[in-house]
C-alpha cells in the first residue's frame, strides 16, 4: 500500500557534543516517507522528533553532528541523491524548492522589522533571480490567499498580525516553491485548540491540492490521529513504533504508546482514571543497556535489561505495515492488552 | 454545597490595564465581572484561550494585582490587602502553583532551602529538627519518595514533573486553604501531566483544599474538575458542573471550543461554524463578545451584553438565546449543532 518514497531515512545516527563522551540523541533511526504522505511523528519532548528533522535537512545547528546514516531523496525527476553526500551548491538549490520547514514556534521566526511581503518574496527571489518585482509581490499575494489572509496584509509588519495568521504566514513561506516535501516542526503548539482546528484543516486542503508530502511532528497524539496517514512513536532517540494512524491509535502494540494514548483524557465518552506513564524519560547522556523504556515499562523482563530490541514486524496475527520495537513482540509472547 | 460559606470567594472582579503611547488614555479591558465561589474539596476549572483573561483571574485572587472592581472574600469576610502582614496572612491561606517549574524555583538552592524557606515563613516557631520533618512530611505528600532521595537535589537534578512536584509542596507548606493552578501541566511532559492531576485530586481530598484550576484543554478541566468556567475575552460565558459543560455545552463559544479539540473517536465531524478570532480587548465589540463569530448572532447580540441565564440546573450560559428577551437568537439544538 506504500507508494513510491520521496524521503528515505536509513540509518541516521546524531550526536551532540564534541567530546569523547558526546550524547547518543538518535541511535539508527529509519524512517520512510512516501509520495503524497502524512506521516506523523510523535513523542515527549526531548525524544529526538525535532533533532530527526533537522539532521535530515542537514539544518543541525552545533554541537549536532550527523554521525552516520543516509538520507535519500527522489526530486521530481525520479533521481535519489543523498542529502547528506550533496555539495553545499547541490544543497541550496533543492532547499525550498524539494524540502520546505515550518519551524517550532514560527510565529517567532519572523523578522520583526521586515514587512511579511519582503519575507515572502525573499525566497522564491532567491530561486527565480530573473523574476521581476511585480511578479513576485503577485507570487506572494497569492500565496496569502491560499492560506486564507486578504492579500492587502502584505504590507504588514509581523506584530501586526495575529500568532494564528503567522503561523499561515510561515505555512505560506514554505510552499512558496511547491516543496515535495513539507516538514512541520510542531506547527500549532502555541495556538488555541479553534486555531489550530483551522491550520490542520488548511493544511489537509492543501495537501490534497498541490499534493505535497508531510512529516509533522507534535507531542499532541490525539491530533496526529486526525491529520496523519502513518505514525511513528519515538522514545529515547529511537522509533518504537510506527503504523497506520487508526490502527495504532485503537489497537497500541508498544507499551509506551498504549502509555503515551492513556495519557490524554477524552472530551467525549466514558470518564475513567488515567495515570500517564509513571517515571521520566531516560536521561541520554548516561543510557542504561537494554531497552530505554524498561525502567518504565509495566512489563518488563530481565532480558529487556540486557538487549535492546530492534524495529520489527508486529508479532500480533494479522496485522500489517506496523512495526514494533520491543522483546515481547520478538519472542512472540504479546500481553493481551497489546495484541488487541 | 449549598449553604456552607465558601473558602473564597469573588463577586464582581473587573481588571481594566491602562495602556496607550502617550498619555495612557486607553485601557484594556482583561476582565470584567467575574465572580466565582471556590468550595472545600473541590476544583473549579477555568478554560478560556490565551488572551481570555485567565491568568488575571488568578493574579487578582492571589491579590499580585489590585482589582479595578469587585470583591475578594476569604471565608466570608471581605480581604483587601496589599502589603505586609496582611499579604502574609493572605499568604497563608491561598496560594499560587505556576505555570513553568523551570523558571519558578532557585537553581542555585537545593530542595531543602526551596521548602525551608517557607516552611520557615509560615510556621517560625518550629525549630530545626521540626522543620526537616515538616520538610520530608511535604515530600511524602507530594509523592517524592524516599524523601532523603530528594531532599537535597538541585532543581537541575529533577525531571519536570517532580520539579512541579516541588513547586506544589512549597504551596503546601503554608498549609492553605486555597490552592491557586496556573496552568500547572502545560509545560510538562505529555506523560506525567496526569500524574500531577491525579496528585491534586489526592490533595483535595486528604487536605480539603479548594482549587482553581486554570488551563485551555477543555479535556483535562472534564478529567479534573468538579466545576467548569469558561472565559471568552475576559468574560465568564458559561458555568456548571464539568460533565454538563463538556458534553452538552450551551453557548456558541463553548460548543466551537468543545467541537474543535482533537477527538479521535470522532473523526468524521469536523467543526464548521464560527470562526475567526478573539476581538481586542482595548476596544471590545458592543453586545455579547462573540457576536461577531457567533453564527446565531441577532440585532439585541450586538446591542446589549447577555448576562448569565440559567439553561438547567446549576448550568448557566451568557447568551441571549437562553432568556425570553424579544429578539433573541434562536436557542441552539442538541449537542454539536453547531460542530457536526
Amino acid at each position: 500500500m506504500m507508494t513510491e518514497p520521496v524521503l528515505d531515512i536509513k540509518g541516521l545516527c546524531v550526536e551532540y557534543g564534541y567530546t569523547d563522551n558526546p550524547t547518543r540523541v538518535l541511535r539508527g533511526v529509519d524512517l520512510c516517507l512516501g509520495r503524497g504522505e502524512v506521516l506523523g511523528l510523535a513523542g515527549e519532548s526531548g525524544c529526538g522528533k525535532s533533532t530527526l528533522a533537522y539532521a535530515a535537512l542537514r539544518l543541525l545547528p552545533p554541537p549536532g553532528l550527523v554521525t552516520g546514516g543516509q538520507v535519500w531523496l527522489t526530486s521530481r525527476d525520479g533521481q535519489r541523491r543523498d542529502v547528506l553526500t550533496m555539495t553545499d551548491q547541490q544543497l541550496r538549490a533543492s532547499r525550498w524548492v524539494d524540502t520546505a520547514i515550518v519551524f517550532q514556534g514560527a510565529m517567532n521566526s519572523l523578522n520583526p522589522v521586515y514587512t511579511v511581503g519582503r519575507q515572502l518574496t525573499d525566497g522564491i527571489a532567491a530561486h527565480t533571480p530573473h523574476a521581476s518585482r511585480h511578479a513576485l509581490h503577485q507570487r506572494a499575494g497569492e500565496l496569502l490567499t491560499m492560506v486564507g489572509i486578504a492579500p492587502d496584509r502584505l504590507s504588514s509588519y509581523p506584530h501586526q498580525l495575529s500568532g494564528g495568521m503567522r503561523q499561515r504566514v510561515m505555512i505560506a513561506m514554505a510552499l512558496a516553491l511547491e516543496p515535495q516535501v513539507l516538514i512541520m516542526d510542531e506547527p500549532t503548539t502555541a495556538l488555541d485548540v479553534v486555531m489550530q482546528r483551522q491550520i490542520v484543516e488548511q493544511i489537509a486542503e492543501l495537501r490534497e491540492r498541490l499534493g505535497f508530502s508531510v512529516i509533522f511532528i507534535t507531542h499532541d497524539v490525539s491530533l496526529l490521529i486526525e491529520i496523519a496517514d502513518r505514525i511513528a512513536i519515538m522514545y529515547a532517540g529511537e522509533i518504537v513504533e510506527s503504523g497506520p494512524a487508526n490502527q495504532l491509535y485503537r489497537r497500541p502494540r508498544h507499551p509506551y504508546t498504549r502509555g503515551l494514548l492513556g495519557s490524554f483524557p477524552p472530551l467525549h465518552g466514558p470518564k475513567r482514571d488515567l495515570g500517564g506513564i509513571a517515571g521520566a524519560p531516560p536521561d541520554l547522556t548516561a543510557l542504561p543497556p537494554g531497552c530505554p523504556f524498561a525502567p518504565r515499562c509495566e512489563f518488563v523482563q530481565d532480558a529487556c535489561l540486557a538487549a535492546s530490541p530492534a524495529l520489527r514486524p508486529s508479532a500480533v496475527v494479522g496485522d500489517q505495515g506496523r512495526q514494533v520495537a520491543c522483546l515481547l513482540h520478538e519472542q512472540g509472547r504479546v500481553p493481551a492488552e497489546l495484541s488487541l | 454545597m449549598g449553604d456552607e460559606t465558601p473558602a473564597m470567594r469573588a463577586v464582581g472582579l473587573t481588571k481594566l490595564f491602562r495602556t496607550g503611547m502617550v498619555r495612557r488614555t486607553k485601557s484594556v479591558h482583561a476582565l470584567e465581572d467575574f465572580s466565582v465561589e471556590l468550595h472545600r474539596c473541590e476544583v473549579v476549572a477555568l478554560v478560556g484561550e490565551s488572551g481570555s483573561g485567565k491568568s488575571t483571574v488568578a493574579r487578582l485572587l492571589a491579590q499580585i494585582l489590585p482589582p479595578t472592581a469587585g470583591t475578594i472574600e476569604l471565608n466570608g469576610t471581605p480581604v483587601h490587602v496589599r502589603t505586609g502582614r496582611q499579604l502574609r496572612a493572605y499568604c497563608h491561606e491561598v496560594q499560587m502553583i505556576f505555570q513553568d517549574p523551570f523558571a519558578s524555583l532557585n537553581v542555585i538552592h537545593t530542595v531543602r532551602y526551596i521548602l525551608g524557606r517557607a516552611v520557615r515563613i509560615h510556621h517560625p516557631k518550629l525549630s530545626g529538627a521540626q522543620r526537616t520533618a515538616m520538610i520530608e512530611q511535604l515530600l511524602e505528600q507530594v509523592k517524592l519518595t524516599p524523601a532523603s532521595a530528594f531532599i537535597d537535589k538541585f532543581p537541575h537534578e529533577l525531571s519536570g514533573g517532580q520539579r512541579q512536584r516541588v513547586s506544589i509542596a512549597r504551596g503546601l507548606a503554608a498549609s492553605p486553604q486555597v490552592l491557586l493552578a496556573d496552568e500547572p501541566i502545560s509545560m510538562l511532559d505529555v506523560s506525567m501531566r496526569l500524574g500531577i492531576l491525579n496528585l491534586l485530586r489526592e490533595l483535595r481530598d486528604d487536605l480539603g483544599l479548594a482549587v482553581l484550576y486554570i488551563t485551555h484543554d477543555i479535556a483535562s478541566a472534564r478529567y479534573f474538575a468538579d466545576r467548569t468556567i469558561v472565559l471568552y475575552a475576559g468574560r465568564i460565558v458559561e458555568r456548571g458542573d464539568s460533565e454538563t459543560v463538556t458534553q452538552r455545552p450551551a453557548h456558541p463559544y463553548t460548543r466551537l471550543l468543545v467541537a474543535s479539540a482533537p477527538d479521535p473517536d470522532h473523526l468524521g465531524d469536523v467543526a464548521i461554524g464560527a470562526r475567526g478570532e478573539p476581538p481586542s480587548l482595548i476596544d471590545p465589540p458592543p453586545g455579547c463578545r462573540f457576536h461577531p463569530r457567533c453564527p446565531l448572532a441577532t440585532q439585541i447580540c450586538r446591542e446589549r451584553v447577555p448576562h448569565l441565564a440559567d439553561v438547567s440546573d446549576g448550568h448557566a450560559a451568557a447568551c441571549w438565546a437562553y432568556t425570553d428577551e424579544p429578539g433573541a437568537p434562536v436557542r441552539p439544538q442538541a449537542v454539536g449543532g453547531l460542530g457536526a
